[in-house]
C-alpha cells in the first residue's frame, strides 16, 4: 500500500477538526438554558401538544426542548441512568403507575412545597380537580410526586358486521365471561389449512392485562399496607385461569401468537381490518377508527365480567360483589414529574402547571381539530386527568357524530370509579412479574405450570423485593474505613512493587536504564488503562458484590446476601439464563464451525470467480449487528405472510412433510434456533480464517495421503482436520467466551427495547449478560449485578481452563512434531 | 485422460452450483431488505411474498386522477377506474379497457374488485423514515456525525496507543515486562460484565454520562487484543534496522514512529478497519451512557427506531438499509484489509 506523503498532515487536520467540533459540541450543551423535557413525543399527529408547548414558550420566554426517542418514557433504564449520572431532564412525562417506584428511590422531587407555595394563585394545582384514580396514583407515602396529565380507561370494542356474519346479535354484545368466551369461539374463522383467518377475541390483545380480569374477579395484587404481595390470591389465579382457557379454546397461545405476530399498526390494525372481532382496549382506539376506518360498524361496551359479579351487583342475593359497581375498568396514563437534581425546578413547575391546565387542554384541542379537519378526519378528544380540563374540552369539542360521541361518553362516565394499579415501590417489578406469570401460565404446554404456580412464583419474587426493602435500613453501611483500608493495602502493594522496580532500574547500566524508561513510557497508556479500567474495577466489583448499592444511596454491607439470593430466590433466572446460553453455545458454535469450514473448503477448490463468491459469503458478517438483528426479526417473522423464511417454509416443507412454519422469535422453543440461524448468516467472518488455515496445509501431505490410497473422506479426516485443529480450538475458545457474553442481538430480538418484561417468549432468550444489564442499569442493583458478574467470570474461567487442559489431547500443532 | 478432464469439468460445475446456491442463501436477506424498504405497507403481508415493489395504478380521466381496479365481466377481465365509493362500501366504476367495454359503468362490491398495481418502488419510505426522527437530530445527520466522531476518535486512539504499547512489549526490555504481558493476555478473557458497573461509576464521577466520551476515551489507553496483534507483528521485524538507528543515535520515539510504524502499516490498516467496525457496531455502550438523541450514534438510534416503528416494516427496512450502506461501501473499497484483519487474528491460534 502506498500512502501519500501528505497523509499525516491530512490525518492531523482531520483530528484537529474533530477535536474542535467536539469541544464546541460540549460547550454548546453546557451553555444550553433550555427547559429540557423528556417523554413527550412530537410526531405527525401532535399538533395539539406542539400548540401547548409553544404557548408556554410565548408566555414565559423559556425555550422548551422536547426530547423524545429513548429519552425516558417507556424505557426506565435511560431515565435512571440520567438521574444517577447527574444529567436529568428538568421535566419528565412518565407513566403514572411507576411513580411510586421512582419516588421510593428518591429520584423524583416531592411537589408538595410547590403546591403549597401557590395555594392562592389562580392557576394553583387543586387535588379535587383530578380524577381520584389519577391523583392517588401519583402519591407515595403521603407526598405528591407527580401531576397527572392524561388518562385512559378500558372497555370492550366489537365489530358489529362480524357479529352479524357469525349469526350473533350486534345489539347484545357479551356481558359475562362465559358469553365472551362463547362469542370468541363463534367469531373465530379458520383457513382451510387450520391457520387463523380471524380471531374472535384475544384476552391480552389490546390493553387489558391480567390486572383487569383480576379486578373483575375481585382479586388484588397488593395488601392495603403495601407490605405484602397478594398476587397468588384465588380470585386473581382464577382470572388467569380464565385467560388461559380462552387461549386454549382458540388452539393454544403459541398459535395465537404466531397469528398476532403479523399484526400491523395504524390503518392495518387487526381490529380495523377485521382480523380480530373483539378486543378490550383503551379509549384512544376510537381515534384510530375515526381516522382510518370511518366506515367501521363497531360498538363499545364495558368489558364483560364474571357472571357472579353482574348478577350480585344487580340485585341478586348479597355475595362478595355486593354493592360494587357491576363493571370494572382501570385507568392508566401519564404524569409530569421533576427529577432530583433538575437544573431549573421553578420553570419546570410552571411548565407542568400550564400543561395540565384547562386552558392548555382547550388550546390543544383547537389546534388538533384544525389539523384533523384539514385532512378530513374527525376530531375525537382524549381524556385529561384534570376533570375541569376534560369538561371544558368535552363541552366544546364533543364529536357531532354519535358513533364517536357515545363511546367517548362511556369511557368518561367510567372514569370516576376506575381502578388503578397499586402505588408501590415494587410497581415495575409487580408489573413485570404479573406479565411473566401470564406468559408462564398461558404457555403451560411448554412450562408445565398452572396459573397458581405461575402466580406463586411471581408473588415470591415481588415479596422478596418488598422484604429486602423493609430490611434494608437494618444492614450496616459499608464503612468508608473498610474501603480506605483496602485501598491503602492495594496502594501500598503497588508502591512497594514500583519501588522495587525503580530499585532494579538503578542497578542497570545507562543504556538499559534508558531503554527501561522508554519501555515504561511506551507502555504507559496500557498500564494506566489497566489500573483505572481493569484492576480498580475488578476490586470494586468484588467489593460491590457483597453490598447493597443503588448508586443514589451509600452502599450497605450485605454479606453473602446477593449470592444467596441469586442461588435461591432467583434461581429460576440464573438457571434459565445459563441453560439458554448453553443451548446457544452448544448448538451455535459447532454449527458455526461446520458452516464456516464447509464454505471455506468449497472456496478452497480451485475454480474461477473465487473472489466474487468470497465477497458474497463474507458480506453478511460485516453488517452492523443491530441492522442485522432488525433485518432478521423481519425475515424470521412467525407469520408466513410476512416472514420471508416462513413463506419459503410454507411453500415447501408444509406441503411436502406437513410441518407447520415455526413461530421463531414469537415461540418459546423456536426463539433460540432463530437466534442461531441469524448467527449463521454471519459465519462468513470465520470462513476467512478457515481459508487461511486450509491454504497453510502443505500440499505434500495430501500427495502422500493419495499415494497411500486415501480417498477424499480419509484425506479430510486424517490430514485436513488434524492440521486445522488449532483453528478449531481457537474458534471454540473465542466462541465460548463470546457466546457467554451474548447481549446485543438478544436485547433487540428479545424485544427489550420495546420495554418488554420478558426476554423472548417465556424468557427463552434470557442470557446472563442481559439479566445482569437489567439488574445493573434498569433496577440499579449494582451489588447484585456484580455478584452475577463474578459468577459469570468464574464460569468462563473454568470453561476456558478445561478447554486448555483438554486441548493437548486433540489439538495438533505442527511445530511439536519437528 | 479425456475422462479425467471431463470429470474435472463436472466437478467444478458442481462446485459452482453449490457456491451459487450458497451465495443466494447468503444474499437473499439483503434483497429482502431492499425490496421491503421499497414496498407499500399493503404488500407487506402477502403470500407468496411480493418481490417486486408496486403501487396502485392510476389513470387520468376527465382531469381527475382515479384508481384502477380489475373486475370480471363475461369471463373477461375488465380494467376500470374507480369513480367513487358509495356509502354502502360499493364501488362505482367506469370501464377503461378492453375497448369494447370502454365507457360502461358498473357498481360492484369492494370484494369483487382487484386493485391494478404496477411496478413502482415506494422511494418515499426513505425520506419518510428520516422525517419520523426527532427534529433536533436534523434528519438523522446528527447520528451520522456522532458515529463518525466516535469511530474517528476510537481509531486514532487505538492506533496510537496500541502500537505504542505493542512496541514496548515487543522491542523494548523493561522490568516486569513478562508479567505485564501475561496479565495483558489474561485480561482478554475477563468478561466485560465484571468491570462494567465500576467503569460506569468512574464515568459518572467524571460527569461524562450522556456524552460520547465514555465510548471513545478508553481507546486511548490501548486494547489488549490489538496490542497483542501488533506485538506479534513487531516481533517479525528484523533487529538490523533498529540497531542501525540506535547506532545513529536515534531516540526510541524516532525509531518507533520513523522505522516501526511504516513497517507495520498493513497491520495498522487492518486494526483501523476493525476498530471502525467496532465503533460503528457499538450498541451496549450507547445503551448505557447515552440518553439524548443529539448524542446518539447510528446503531443505537436504529434500535430505538425499531421500537417506535416496528409495525411499519417499510420505514424500518429503509432505516436499516441506510445504516448498513456506509459499512458496505467501505467494505467494497477496502476489502483487502478486512480480510487481512481476520487472517491476522488467526495468527493467534
Amino acid at each position: 500500500m502506498r500512502i501519500p506523503r501528505t497523509a499525516p498532515a491530512i490525518l492531523l487536520s482531520i483530528l484537529a477538526i474533530l477535536l474542535l467540533t467536539l469541544t464546541q459540541g460540549c460547550t454548546r450543551s453546557e451553555q444550553s438554558s433550555d427547559l429540557v423535557v423528556w417523554g413527550l413525543q412530537y410526531g405527525e399527529e401532535s399538533e395539539g401538544l406542539r400548540a401547548r408547548v409553544q404557548e408556554f414558550e410565548r408566555r414565559t420566554g423559556i425555550k422548551v426542548s422536547v426530547l423524545s426517542m429513548g429519552a425516558g418514557q417507556m424505557n426506565p433504564q435511560k431515565l435512571m441512568t440520567a438521574i444517577v449520572g447527574n444529567v436529568p431532564p428538568d421535566v419528565i412525562h412518565q407513566d403514572r403507575f411507576t411513580i411510586g417506584d421512582w419516588a421510593s428511590r428518591d429520584t423524583f422531587q416531592a411537589l408538595d412545597p410547590f403546591i403549597a407555595d401557590d395555594a392562592r394563585a389562580p392557576d394553583a394545582i387543586r387535588p379535587g380537580d383530578f380524577y381520584p384514580a389519577c391523583w392517588k396514583e401519583a402519591i407515595y407515602q403521603g407526598k405528591v410526586y407527580a401531576i397527572p396529565s392524561s388518562t385512559d380507561d378500558r372497555a370492550l370494542y366489537y365489530n358489529k358486521t362480524l357479529f352479524r356474519e357469525a349469526g350473533l346479535n350486534p345489539d347484545a354484545p357479551p356481558k359475562t365471561w362465559d358469553e365472551l368466551l362463547s362469542a370468541a369461539r363463534k367469531l373465530t374463522v379458520l383457513n382451510r389449512d387450520g391457520s387463523f383467518r380471524r380471531i374472535g377475541f384475544i384476552p391480552n390483545f389490546g390493553n387489558s392485562w391480567l390486572y383487569l380480569y383480576s379486578w373483575q374477579n375481585g382479586g388484588e395484587f397488593m395488601s392495603e399496607d403495601g407490605r405484602t404481595c397478594t398476587m397468588d390470591n384465588p380470585y386473581s389465579v382464577a382470572a388467569l385461569q380464565y385467560m388461559t382457557d380462552i387461549y386454549d379454546a382458540l388452539g393454544g397461545v403459541t398459535k395465537v401468537d404466531a397469528f398476532a405476530s403479523g399484526f400491523q399498526t395504524q390503518e392495518l390494525d387487526p381490529f380495523l381490518t377485521g382480523k380480530v372481532a373483539m378486543k378490550i382496549d383503551g379509549n384512544w382506539v376510537v381515534q384510530g377508527i375515526g381516522r382510518y376506518r370511518p366506515d367501521l360498524d363497531f360498538g363499545v361496551v364495558p368489558a364483560p365480567v364474571p357472571k357472579e359479579r353482574l348478577e350480585q351487583t344487580l340485585g341478586g342475593k348479597p355475595g362478595r360483589f355486593h354493592g360494587q359497581p357491576p363493571f370494572v375498568t382501570w385507568s392508566g396514563g401519564f404524569s409530569y414529574a421533576i427529577p432530583r437534581g433538575a437544573a431549573r425546578p421553578r420553570e419546570a413547575w410552571a411548565f407542568i402547571k400550564w400543561m395540565v391546565s384547562p386552558e392548555a387542554a382547550l388550546m390543544d384541542a383547537r389546534a388538533q381539530r384544525a389539523y384533523n379537519r384539514a385532512r378530513g378526519r374527525p376530531f375525537i378528544p382524549g381524556i385529561s386527568a384534570n376533570q375541569r380540563a376534560n369538561e371544558a374540552v368535552y363541552r366544546e369539542f364533543a364529536p357531532k357524530s354519535a358513533r364517536y360521541r357515545v363511546p367517548l361518553k362511556l369511557f368518561m362516565d367510567m372514569m370516576p370509579f376506575a381502578r388503578y394499579r397499586p402505588v408501590t415501590f415494587v410497581g415495575q417489578r409487580l408489573w413485570d412479574e404479573h406479565a411473566r406469570a401470564f406468559d408462564q401460565a398461558t404457555h403451560h404446554r411448554e412450562t408445565r405450570k398452572t396459573p397458581l404456580q405461575a402466580m406463586r412464583e411471581g408473588t415470591r419474587v415481588v415479596q422478596g423485593e418488598l422484604d429486602k426493602a423493609f430490611q434494608r435500613d437494618r444492614l450496616p453501611p459499608l464503612s468508608p474505613n473498610t474501603i480506605l483500608i483496602i485501598c491503602v493495602i492495594c496502594g501500598l502493594g503497588a508502591v512497594a512493587h514500583i519501588a522495587q522496580r525503580v530499585n532494579a532500574l538503578r542497578s542497570m547500566g545507562r543504556l538499559a536504564r534508558r531503554e527501561a524508561i522508554a519501555g515504561f513510557g511506551f507502555a504507559a497508556p496500557w498500564l494506566i488503562g489497566f489500573a483505572v479500567f481493569t484492576a480498580g474495577p475488578i476490586i470494586t466489583s468484588l467489593l460491590l458484590s457483597f453490598c447493597d448499592y443503588d448508586v443514589l444511596h451509600p452502599p450497605r454491607y450485605a454479606g453473602l446476601h446477593n449470592f444467596t439470593e441469586l442461588f435461591t430466590t432467583d434461581r429460576y433466572y440464573l438457571v434459565k439464563s445459563l441453560t439458554n446460553v448453553a443451548y446457544l453455545a452448544g448448538i451455535g458454535i459447532p454449527l458455526g464451525i461446520v458452516t464456516g469450514l464447509s464454505i471455506a473448503m468449497l472456496l478452497n477448490a480451485r475454480v474461477g470467480g473465487m473472489s466474487v463468491y468470497r465477497t458474497f459469503f463474507y458480506l453478511p458478517s460485516i453488517v452492523p449487528v443491530v441492522a442485522s438483528a432488525v433485518l432478521w426479526a423481519w425475515v424470521l417473522n412467525g407469520d408466513p405472510n410476512r416472514g420471508l423464511l416462513n413463506a419459503g417454509w410454507k411453500a415447501t416443507l408444509t406441503p411436502w412433510f406437513g410441518w407447520d412454519p415455526p413461530g421463531w422469535f414469537g415461540a418459546a422453543e423456536w426463539a433460540k434456533p432463530g437466534l442461531i440461524v441469524q448467527g449463521l448468516w454471519g459465519a462468513g467472518s470465520g470462513m476467512i480464517l478457515w481459508l487461511a488455515g486450509l491454504q497453510g496445509i502443505p500440499q505434500q501431505l495430501y500427495e502422500a495421503a493419495e499415494i497411500d490410497g486415501a480417498g477424499a473422506a480419509a484425506k479430510f479426516r486424517n490430514v485436513t482436520l488434524p492440521m486445522l485443529s488449532p483453528y478449531v480450538f481457537f474458534n471454540l475458545i473465542m466462541g465460548t467466551i463470546g457466546a457467554l457474553q451474548e447481549f446485543d442481538r438478544v436485547y433487540i430480538l428479545g424485544g427489550q427495547g420495546a420495554g418488554a418484561t420478558q426476554v423472548g417468549p417465556v424468557d427463552s432468550l434470557l442470557v446472563p449478560v442481559m439479566y445482569l444489564f437489567n439488574n445493573a442499569f434498569k433496577y440499579f442493583k449494582m451489588g447484585y449485578a456484580s455478584a452475577l458478574a463474578w459468577v459469570l467470570f468464574v464460569i468462563i474461567l473454568v470453561l476456558t481452563l478445561v478447554q486448555l487442559k483438554l486441548a493437548p489431547r486433540w489439538v495438533h500443532y505442527e511445530a511439536e512434531r519437528k | 485422460m479425456r475422462r479425467g478432464s471431463q470429470r474435472r469439468v463436472i466437478r467444478s460445475a458442481l462446485i459452482h452450483l453449490v457456491l451459487i446456491l450458497g451465495s443466494i442463501v447468503f444474499l437473499v436477506p439483503f434483497a429482502w431488505l431492499v425490496v421491503t424498504s421499497l414496498k407499500e405497507d399493503e404488500d407487506m403481508s402477502q403470500f407468496p411474498p411480493v418481490w417486486v415493489p408496486r403501487q396502485q395504478a392510476t389513470v387520468q380521466l376527465r382531469g381527475r386522477t382515479l384508481r384502477l381496479v380489475r373486475i370480471t365481466r363475461d369471463d373477461q377481465r375488465v380494467t376500470c377506474a374507480v369513480l367513487h365509493e358509495t356509502e354502502t362500501g360499493d364501488q362505482a366504476l367506469e370501464a377503461i379497457s378492453p375497448a369494447r367495454f370502454r365507457g360502461q359503468r358498473y357498481r360492484v362490491p369492494l370484494s369483487a374488485t382487484t386493485k391494478v398495481k404496477r411496478f413502482a418502488p415506494v422511494w418515499s419510505n426513505y425520506p419518510d423514515a428520516l422525517k419520523f426522527l426527532p427534529p433536533e437530530t436534523n434528519r438523522g445527520l446528527v447520528f451520522v456525525w456522532n458515529t463518525l466522531i466516535l469511530s474517528g476518535l476510537s481509531i486514532i486512539g487505538t492506533v496510537i496507543s496500541s502500537s505504542m504499547v505493542a512496541y514496548a512489549f515487543a522491542r523494548l526490555r523493561w522490568p516486569g515486562r513478562e508479567a505485564a504481558f501475561v496479565i495483558l493476555l489474561a485480561t482478554m478473557m475477563l468478561p466485560g460484565a465484571v468491570t462494567m458497573m465500576p467503569v460506569f461509576l468512574i464515568f459518572r464521577w467524571l460527569g461524562w454520562i450522556d456524552t460520547l466520551r465514555p465510548l471513545w476515551a478508553p481507546a486511548f489507553l490501548g486494547s489488549a487484543f490489538n496490542i497483542f496483534l501488533l506485538r506479534q507483528f513487531f516481533l517479525t521485524i528484523p533487529n538490523d534496522l533498529e540497531d542501525a538507528a540506535k547506532i545513529d543515535g536515534c531516540s526510541y520515539w524516532t525509531i518507533y514512529h520513523r522505522i516501526m510504524i511504516p513497517l507495520i502499516k498493513p497491520a495498522l490498516a487492518a486494526i483501523t478497519i476493525m476498530t471502525f467496525m467496532g465503533a460503528w457496531n457499538n450498541f451496549m455502550g450507547p445503551l448505557i451512557y447515552i440518553s439524548s438523541p443529539m448524542k446518539m450514534p447510528l446503531a443505537y438510534a436504529l434500535q430505538l427506531f425499531q421500537t417506535a416503528h416496528g409495525g411499519e416494516p417499510g420505514l424500518l427496512m429503509a432505516a436499516s438499509a441506510m445504516v448498513m450502506l456506509p459499512v458496505l461501501v467501505l467494505f467494497f473499497l477496502t476489502q483487502r484489509y478486512f480480510i487481512q484483519g481476520v487472517t491476522l487474528t488467526g495468527i493467534k491460534g
